[in-house]
């Protein structure tokens, strides 16, 4: 069974196609690439897969449940599927802490009761959803912030910020949106260790969206190339490198 | 400190906060008192909806009239089947009020599920005006029951609520509430206020989310409701309009949303203000009063929107002033 | 049969009203995305003006003239009324949060309801509206008789909608507005005055609101303070039955919502009379909010 399995997947916006008839798949604990040009239509295929858009034709089936017509929370709660967002979505009034802690609810085994007279349960409880989570933010060093409000986070920790939140939902599937947009070589290359380590360490698939040729060809296995809404390539690093349709897309006509 | 400790101190509390509030004031302050202490608890409970889950409800006073009504209902027709003394004995008489405080709750909280579910799928200026909608029907549909009293009113209830269930209600209220906003639960009702989308792709039901936060407050606003039948031991449909939902907001706005300790504040200043300018009234037939709510709401908006203490509790700011020093 | 030709004429006159109320709301929220509360209560300052007007001009006879140069009067006073809200209570607050723009329009709307209850303005006990025109049956339809303020009203309505039609669509004002609706930072950016486009707006809904108020007091001749909340709900339910942002939605929607009141208030009872407005906005808001004629629109995430 396939951790993502997408079959003939199109979605149109009025006349505009912004996907036609793409399918692909990602099998458990593999690290697959997707790129494409500007407007090709990446994050329009997140959010098909996510549950934010509904498809017009297709289907989409996560750990072999289809999921085309669920709304984005049963997705993560019963596929644990999780994602990152292209303009980061933290939640930028709360602490670094409890944004992570509000995705730990699936943890949060007591009730209004236990919280209304602060029960030995919930006491117990808390304290040790919020050890782990410290102990998570401690893994991608930002446990010492931990209180601090995540508007206030440099941009690159922010960026980290919100993997880290996405995998308190102990997800098998990780989406990540641009993950390395505005940082600098150094921090690429940080952020490809990191991802590496998470697929290792927490025995996930994970899909990543960039623009970083260097990042994609050098973190990921398979690589997907989209353009103008459909796949117009698929395969190993190297050869996508040189494909002549891949090459088309990015630099026009004239260079291939 | 052991729940037990704390508890106990709490009751301490109510207990010398209540006998001051009884035998320390006069009568006219005592009510000018009681009825902050009723706003008090509207507002904490509103703040809830509107400042921690960033959802604008404009029907509080629905809510609060159906805790009102149904408080009132329990003591004056139910509590007399098992026996008069019930709502007369001294002792006996606080069981009334305290299940009176719990069925007004309970029933107003069981209205904010059936007014929630459909609403809280609606967004912002919509989101108002249908809370807006239910809380109007609310007020006419008990209007137009006769065996509460419809538009003359619901006389005969017993006066039990004295202060100290007052200052309890308040104390409570602010405990359960500080509680829930603390607990991881609570972090979810923020996080839906900042990003909706992200707390969706977290795996959180929004709606459900919306609705929890909706039902509480409705809760309480029907113990604030209860507290404020028994205390004045009469009801009117007229109290419970738009414009009581409206000085709510106030309250909660001039606050701050999202700051319980500023709803706290704001419902005793305004309050207060709103008693001392009736004193001041010679200008006017009518509310002089109201104009000058409208007037402080409109400069907040426009020159101090974050309110009195923005989103900060007004112990942050002690603490912050300790660490420059 | 003639009674319910009766209900229909009268649901048509009122549904005018709200009508040319309506089209203020659908205005102001297809530009701005502000529900403006104190729009009604702009329509009961239009019947305001037009009484205190009256009683100054203690000449008058009633008379179409006289009618005219009332509303001529209580028009431009609204206009500027509606200016000055624009520009000292929602220009300030244009880029502010959803949630503070409710709380200032709520704000503004109750600090003229109250205002004008004061004693020296215009007083908290409801006075009758002081004669303008003479009242007389124009025609019959099945045995239903139509009045001649009922033939005003309709005509002074079908009037400015034709106008204002004429204004949005063929007019570099109107392409300014409706440039503005569909992005105030791209219009600004190709030269809209966006400012003046909005003031001009409001100015206009508010010149419809007073001719509202005024044919509503004359029809039940009665001035309170409070008037306008009442009529504006209603209005603002018939802006979303029509799909608010829609000019044509917000007349469909005045009329039906004025033939519904009508027609309840003939067969079920005059009891239900507000209350179906609020059932109304209910049904509508939980089954279709864009309303009959309006547009959903996507987040983009």
């Amino acid at each position: 069974m396939r951790a993502l399995e997408i079959k003939n997947l199109s979605i149109s916006f009025g006349g505009l196609k912004a996907c036609q008839n793409v399918s692909l798949h990602i099998d458990e604990r593999e690290l697959v690439g997707l790129i494409g040009p500007n407007g090709a239509g990446k994050t329009t295929l997140f959010n098909l897969m996510t549950g934010i858009y509904k498809p017009t034709e297709g289907h989409v089936s996560i750990c072999g449940i289809r999921t085309d017509r669920m709304r984005p929370y049963q997705i993560t709660n019963e596929c644990r599927a999780a994602r990152t967002f292209q303009n980061i979505r933290l939640f930028k009034d709360l602490s670094v802490l409890d944004n992570v802690l509000v995705s730990s609810h699936l943890k949060v085994d007591y009730g209004l009761w236990d919280v209304l007279f602060s029960t030995k349960k919930r006491q117990d409880s808390e304290a040790r959803i919020e050890g782990e989570a410290r102990k998570l933010l401690d893994v991608f060093g930002l446990d010492g912030k931990r209180d601090e409000l995540a508007r206030n986070l440099p941009y690159g920790e922010q960026r980290k910020l919100e993997i880290v939140r996405a995998l308190c939902t102990k997800p098998k599937l990780l989406f990540l949106d641009e993950p390395a947009a505005g940082m600098n070589d150094e921090e690429t290359a940080q952020l490809m260790k990191l991802i590496k380590f998470i697929r290792d360490e927490y025995q996930i698939g994970i899909l990543v969206i960039e623009h970083d040729m260097k990042f994609i060809m050098g973190l990921c296995e398979r690589i997907y190339v989209l353009d103008h809404g459909q796949l117009i390539a698929e395969g190993r690093p190297e050869e996508i490198k040189k494909n002549p349709e891949v090459i088309k897309a990015y630099l026009g006509e004239e260079a291939a | 400190m052991s729940q037990l400790r704390f508890w106990s101190f709490q009751a301490i509390i109510i207990f010398v906060l209540g006998w001051l509030a009884s035998n320390g004031l006069g009568d006219y302050p005592q009510t000018i008192l009681a009825l902050a202490g009723i706003n008090i608890i509207l507002a904490v409970s509103l703040n809830l909806v509107n400042g921690f889950t960033g959802q604008f409800s404009m029907g509080h006073a629905g809510f609060m009239a159906v805790g009102a009504y149904v408080g009132a209902s329990w003591t004056v027709y139910f509590m007399p089947l098992l026996g008069t003394s019930w709502t007369t004995d001294a002792l006996l008489s606080q069981f009334s009020m305290l299940s009176a405080l719990i069925m007004g709750g309970i029933v107003a909280g069981l209205i904010g599920i059936l007014v929630g579910i459909p609403s809280l799928r609606l967004k912002g200026d919509y989101l108002a005006i249908v809370t807006l909608g239910f809380g109007e029907i609310i007020r006419i549909f008990i209007l137009n029951i006769e065996s509460i009293g419809g538009a003359r009113g619901f006389t005969g209830i017993p006066r039990i609520a004295n202060m100290y269930w007052i200052v309890g209600g308040v104390i409570l209220t602010c405990i359960f509430i500080f509680r829930i906003i603390r607990s991881i639960p609570g972090k979810e009702f923020m996080a839906v206020r900042d990003d909706e989308t992200a707390t969706q792709a977290m795996g959180l039901s929004t709606t459900r989310i919306k609705v929890r936060s909706f039902v509480i407050a409705a809760f309480f606003a029907g113990v604030a409701g209860a507290l404020f039948a028994h205390y004045y031991a009469y009801l009117n449909p007229s109290t419970f309009t738009f414009s009581y939902s409206f000085q709510v907001i106030a309250m909660v706005v001039l606050g701050g949303m999202g700051s319980l300790s500023g709803s706290i504040a704001a419902a005793l200043l305004l309050t207060v203000l709103l008693e001392v300018l009736r004193e001041a009234q010679t200008y006017t037939y009518y509310d002089f009063r109201m104009v000058l709510y409208a007037l402080i709401l409109i400069i907040i908006m426009l020159k101090r929107p974050s309110g009195l203490f923005g989103r900060k509790e007004v112990w942050t700011w002690f603490a912050r002033k300790k660490e420059s020093a | 049969m003639s009674e319910f030709v009766q209900h229909i004429i009268n649901g048509i006159s009122l549904g005018s009203v709200y009508a040319l109320i309506a089209v203020g709301y659908s205005m102001v929220y297809g530009i701005l995305q502000l529900i403006n509360f104190a729009h009604g209560d702009v329509v009961m300052l239009g019947a305001v003006f037009a009484y205190f007007s009256a009683k100054q001009i203690q000449t008058l006879q009633p008379s179409i003239s006289t009618f005219f140069l009332i509303l001529l009067i209580s028009m431009v006073l609204c206009a500027v009324v509606g200016f000055l809200i624009e520009r000292f209570a929602y220009r300030p607050i244009r880029n502010s949060p959803r949630m503070n723009c409710l709380i200032t329009a709520i704000g503004v709307s109750l600090f003229i309801q109250y205002f004008t209850q004061l004693e020296f303005a215009f007083g908290a006990i409801p006075q009758p509206f002081p004669e303008l025109m003479v009242r007389e049956i124009a025609f019959t339809i099945m045995g239903a008789p139509v009045s001649n303020l009922q033939l005003m009203v309709l005509g002074l309505s079908i009037f400015f909608v034709l106008i204002l039609q004429w204004i949005v669509y063929r007019t570099k004002l109107g392409k300014g507005m409706r440039a503005v609706s569909e992005s105030t930072e791209v219009a600004a950016m190709l030269g809209v005055p966006v400012n003046r486009v909005i003031a001009f707006t409001f100015i206009i809904g508010s010149i419809l609101a007073a001719a509202a108020g005024i044919l509503s007091s004359m029809m039940y001749p009665r001035v309170d303070a409070m008037m306008g909340s009442l009529l504006g709900l209603k209005a603002f339910v018939a802006a979303v039955l029509g799909g608010i942002g829609s000019l044509p939605g917000a007349v469909l929607g005045g009329v039906l919502m004025g033939l519904a009141e009508s027609l309840t208030v003939g067969y079920l009872s005059s009891a239900f009379r507000d209350a179906i407005a609020f059932a109304i906005l209910i049904v509508v808001l939980l089954i279709r909010p864009s309303g009959l004629l309006g547009k959903m629109r996507m987040e983009k995430v």
